[in-house]
């Protein structure tokens, strides 16, 4: 069944390089988003959720860890996968935002076997 | 017992060696390109000798450490490295990266500035695994700023650092093949390894604050501007990509017009052979794969337009005595020795998607085996290509083409091949053949003998120009072509030729 993925992060850089490595790990969306912060995160699935989010901790206006618990209260987005990619590590962080709603955790640098091993659980 | 001093310092400059492994290995695995490094003599500097050291641009990532160690140190780069490794990052072919290495213009560098510190970013990440895994007692490194320029006459100011403070400075010589080495190290405070808060001693607690709070200003003004630009760009995409849709909608039809008028494509009807389930198992077919490419559909089918290659396929492998023309049975069992292509063209699985493009350029083929020592371990073929490569490499699309769009030729095949490789055996029949390519969707085959040597390769193609002269399907063309080169410009001073 095809899916969509939205990718939030800051960097523009970053979010290509994941776009990359998502497709190098063979994995297929048949719609992809971007998005620079959490701000922008929620406009965008204002207008239709996505089955999985990749999301960056770390950004202005609205961190990743925030833009967890904001979209955990949204109906609409009830069943959508999110997966942290961060270079933040920590086991506390880690607990915290997998607490908060979180599905993954995906800590940079990664692979994209890295990416085959933690999504494709989410794509059927 | 608690560890003295020198003991966490020596502790810390075995385990640096190690985190700056780990970065190698990481953005070796990333960007698929050989990055190594070397660790030279320890000294001890002030910022007037890491002046003479880096004497041009350099990177300077500001690191806060709480824990065991106490303070922030900074990762620096001199200028050919933060060149290479941005340029790696966002996969610049290879000559552009050894352009503006060769030129190091602050523009060059100020364009980058986002990969520069997506690089630092990385490296902080591979830091913060092996201390982790390592260090007892290590909490977690924090990236607060990367200052990019000439930090040495104002040090407090751009990196935090006092002018006549001593530093115990680790260099590195790094190298990416196949550019060339350059410069890094780690500046150490030497009270960071005595517990000292940094805040008490001698790094102005304002420093990283300012450099984080200019950084955010001018993040934000960057940003301001930056989404302008986006937007416009955005905009300007947008309308390319309508463009690219309709064009790619549109150009089955056009290169059948080219063509003939008799090739058309179906993806759908290639998607459905993708996801039908495979019901029966078939001795002939040596390997089973769960990652079947997609190949393009090209095809003959002058007695029905509309009707999928697989479809046709089908019908004569189910009911040849019902094909138009009425093939004699015995044609089916010729086998795939007797048809295969025996000029195959090998490429390596390290090459990238531009040099795999020359090479089946140069050949006119549409497909290519990937293997080391004459071992298979993939096929690649067009349609992996086309999936891979920016549609804005297309010269109608020249002026909304980005560095990441040049970058996707910098992919290696090994990312995009198709693996493992279904193959058949020399004396596998044609029947078989055809109902293999039906059952996988896959639309080419590779012949293998029991050595496990490559002998050829079979196309839909090849069984189509041998019913044609049986059937009164009509066949235009040669079989599987080049990828169609004229379209995209490689950005490199090197127009490929059309494959025709």
């Amino acid at each position: 069944m095809a899916k969509s993925l939205m990718i939030v992060d800051d960097s523009a850089t970053m979010r290509k390089i994941i776009m990359r490595t998502v497709r190098m790990s063979g994995l297929e969306f048949d719609r992809t988003e971007e998005a620079g912060n959490g701000n922008e995160a929620l406009e965008k699935l204002g207008g239709g959720p996505v089955d999985i989010m990749l999301c960056d901790i770390n950004m202005p206006e609205m961190s990743g860890t925030e833009l967890v618990k904001e979209v955990r209260k949204l109906d609409s987005c009830a069943d959508m996968r999110i997966i942290m990619v961060s270079t933040e590590s920590s086991q506390e962080l880690i607990d915290g935002v997998v607490a908060d709603g979180a599905n993954g955790y995906i800590t940079k640098p990664f692979t994209p076997e890295k990416f085959q091993e933690k999504l494709t659980p989410f794509m059927n | 017992m608690a560890a003295s001093q020198t003991e966490i310092e020596s502790q810390v400059i075995e385990l640096s060696a190690e985190a700056f492994d780990a970065f190698c290995e990481d953005i070796s695995g990333m960007f698929g390109v050989d990055m190594e490094c070397a660790q030279q003599e320890v000294t001890s500097e002030t910022v007037k000798s890491l002046k003479k050291r880096f004497k041009k641009l350099v990177a300077v990532n500001s690191v806060k450490t709480e824990d065991v160690l106490n303070g922030t140190f900074r990762l620096v780069f001199d200028q050919g490295g933060l060149l290479t490794l941005s340029g790696v990052i966002v996969m610049l072919p290879e000559n552009r990266i050894r352009e503006e290495i060769k030129r190091g213009s602050d523009k060059d560098v100020e364009k980058m500035s986002d990969a520069i510190g997506e690089a630092g970013n990385l490296l902080i990440g591979s830091w913060n695994r092996v201390f982790r895994e390592e260090l007892e007692g290590h909490g977690h490194f924090v990236l607060t700023s990367t200052f990019i320029g000439k930090p040495w006459d104002q040090p407090e100011e751009t990196i935090g650092l006092a002018g006549d403070e001593e530093f115990i400075f680790v260099p590195y010589e790094m190298t990416i093949d196949p550019y060339p080495a350059f410069s890094c190290g780690i500046i150490f405070p030497k009270t960071i390894f005595d517990g000292t808060s940094e805040s008490d001693a001698e790094d102005p607690p304002s420093a990283d604050q300012t450099d984080a709070e200019e950084d955010t200003e001018e993040k934000t003004k960057e940003e301001a501007k930056e989404q302008s630009e986006e937007e416009s760009k955005d905009k300007a995409e947008e309308e390319a990509g309508e463009q690219a849709e309709d064009r790619m909608e549109e150009e089955p039809e056009a290169s059948a017009e080219q063509n003939s008028g008799d090739v058309q494509t179906d993806e759908s009807a290639a998607k459905q052979e993708r996801e039908a389930p495979v019901e029966a198992k078939n001795d002939d077919v040596d390997t089973e794969t769960s990652g079947v490419a997609v190949e393009e559909k090209q095809m003959t089918a002058a007695e029905s337009k509309d009707q999928p290659v697989s479809e046709t396929i089908q019908r004569m492998t189910q009911s040849p005595a019902g094909l138009p023309g009425e093939p004699p049975p015995s044609i089916l069992a010729i086998c795939a020795e007797e048809i295969m292509d025996k000029d195959v063209v090998w490429g390596s699985p390290d090459d990238s998607v531009q040099q795999a493009l020359m090479e089946m350029q140069e050949h006119n083929t549409g497909y290519m085996m990937i293997g080391r020592d004459g071992v298979l371990e993939g096929i690649l073929s067009n349609s992996n290509i086309t999936g891979a490569i920016s549609p804005y490499l297309r010269p109608a699309f020249a002026k909304w083409r980005r560095p990441l769009d040049d970058a996707t030729l910098n992919i290696r095949v090994k990312w995009i091949m198709s693996r493992p490789v279904r193959t058949v055996k020399p004396e596998t029949s044609l029947v078989t053949i055809m109902g293999n390519m039906c059952r996988f969707g896959q639309r080419a085959f590779p012949v293998v003998d029991e050595q496990g040597k490559v002998r050829g390769l079979v196309t839909v193609f090849d069984i189509f120009k041998l019913l044609s002269s049986f059937t009164n399907i009509s066949m235009v063309g040669e079989s599987p072509e080049a990828h169609p080169l004229a379209q995209f410009d490689l950005g490199v001073g090197e127009k490929v030729q059309d494959a025709k």
